[in-house]
């Protein structure tokens, strides 16, 4: 196999006159298994690179952070506001307890008038019992009364003793 | 625009970081601290993210300044240990698994002993995959600038190999 393609590469690299790709090329060379035994030297900084490159932190390195930074803040959240759905209903229910307390208000009134209607109507009842016997019984009285001192003979009587 | 969402844009590049962090401290465990301070960092600064052109230049650099601050306050230089090394794949070999030691051990030998800037170019391009232009803006640095610096970089990676391979290793 020719390698020289990968040599040319390598010294480019020395130099500085690769590109990633190439760069890419070269690792992805270095770290296969069959390297030939002069480029062999080399394949020690690609292959230690590239175990660098798996170096990372643990899954709980996250949860400590996150519990430091975007839930602390979530906390916070919760205890300043609360976000809740507010529906039509729930929007109204002032002016559904103001129409209650009213509607509440008017029946009581109803009702207080209402008896003291009833009232006033018996009381009249009441009254009204003399004045509509009064007429029935003034004859009765008129009539029904002894008729041992009448007025005419009384008046005459009194007549005759101014004379 | 797409709105960048902490979980699904910011928190993936967690690994990014952390391999960057570990080429700079060297240590497991500072890497994966300077990581928690990065993220947190970008969380905190989540009213800007929509003006950042890059979040990811952006966290890859405070990433480097907080293992830069680190190893500063530590005093530390390139001391190449890495308690972390001794895990291996269960599938491989006791011969491939020393062979890999040594690979590995020889590779980093290497690039730790190189200046940090050098080092972490080298980092960004071979192992992250980042153009010039992207590498610059992380490091504050010109795509020339880049580009010279992994040169050298990678110029003394190779008189490194070449005394080895006359060594014998």
């Amino acid at each position: 196999m020719d390698y020289k393609y990968i040599e040319q590469l390598l010294d480019r690299y020395w130099n500085c006159e690769t590109s990633l790709e190439e760069e890419h090329i070269l690792q992805a060379f270095f770290t296969q298994k069959d390297v030939p035994v002069r480029l062999l030297p080399y394949r020690e900084l690609f292959i230690g690179q590239h175990l660098h490159a798996e170096e990372h932190l643990d899954a709980d390195f996250d949860k400590r952070i996150l519990a430091l930074t975007e839930d602390k803040q979530e906390v916070r959240h919760e205890n300043r506001v609360t976000a809740k759905r507010i529906t039509r209903s729930y929007k109204l229910t002032p002016f559904f307890r103001a129409a209650a307390c009213v509607a509440v208000v008017l029946c009581i009134g109803m009702a207080v008038q209402q008896a003291s209607l009833h009232s006033e109507g018996s009381t009249e009842y009441i009254r009204s019992t003399p004045q509509q016997v009064a007429p029935t019984a003034i004859p009765e009285t008129a009539y029904g009364l002894p008729d041992t001192h009448p007025i005419d003979s009384v008046l005459l009587k009194g007549n005759d003793n101014n004379l | 625009m797409k709105e960048i969402s902490f979980r699904d844009d910011i928190l993936p590049l967690k690994d990014k970081l952390f391999r960057l962090a570990l080429r700079i401290t060297l240590n497991k465990a500072d890497a994966e601290d300077i990581v928690q301070e990065t993220l947190i960092r970008m969380w905190n600064k989540r009213d800007e993210w929509s003006e950042m052109d890059s979040c990811e230049a952006y966290a890859l650099t405070i990433c480097r300044n907080l293992s830069l601050d680190l190893c500063a306050r530590a005093g530390r230089q390139n001391v190449a240990i890495d308690e972390g090394r001794d895990e291996a794949p269960a599938e491989r070999t006791p011969y491939e698994e020393l062979d890999a030691r040594q690979r590995l051990e020889i590779v980093k030998r290497l690039i730790d002993q190189l200046p940090e800037v050098q080092r972490t170019i080298m980092e960004l391009r071979d192992v992250e995959g980042k153009s010039y232009r992207e590498i610059g803006e992380v490091m504050h640095l010109s795509e020339d600038q880049v580009k010279v610096y992994l040169f050298r970089a990678r110029q003394k990676v190779k008189l490194q190999f070449s005394k080895i391979e006359g060594y014998g290793l």
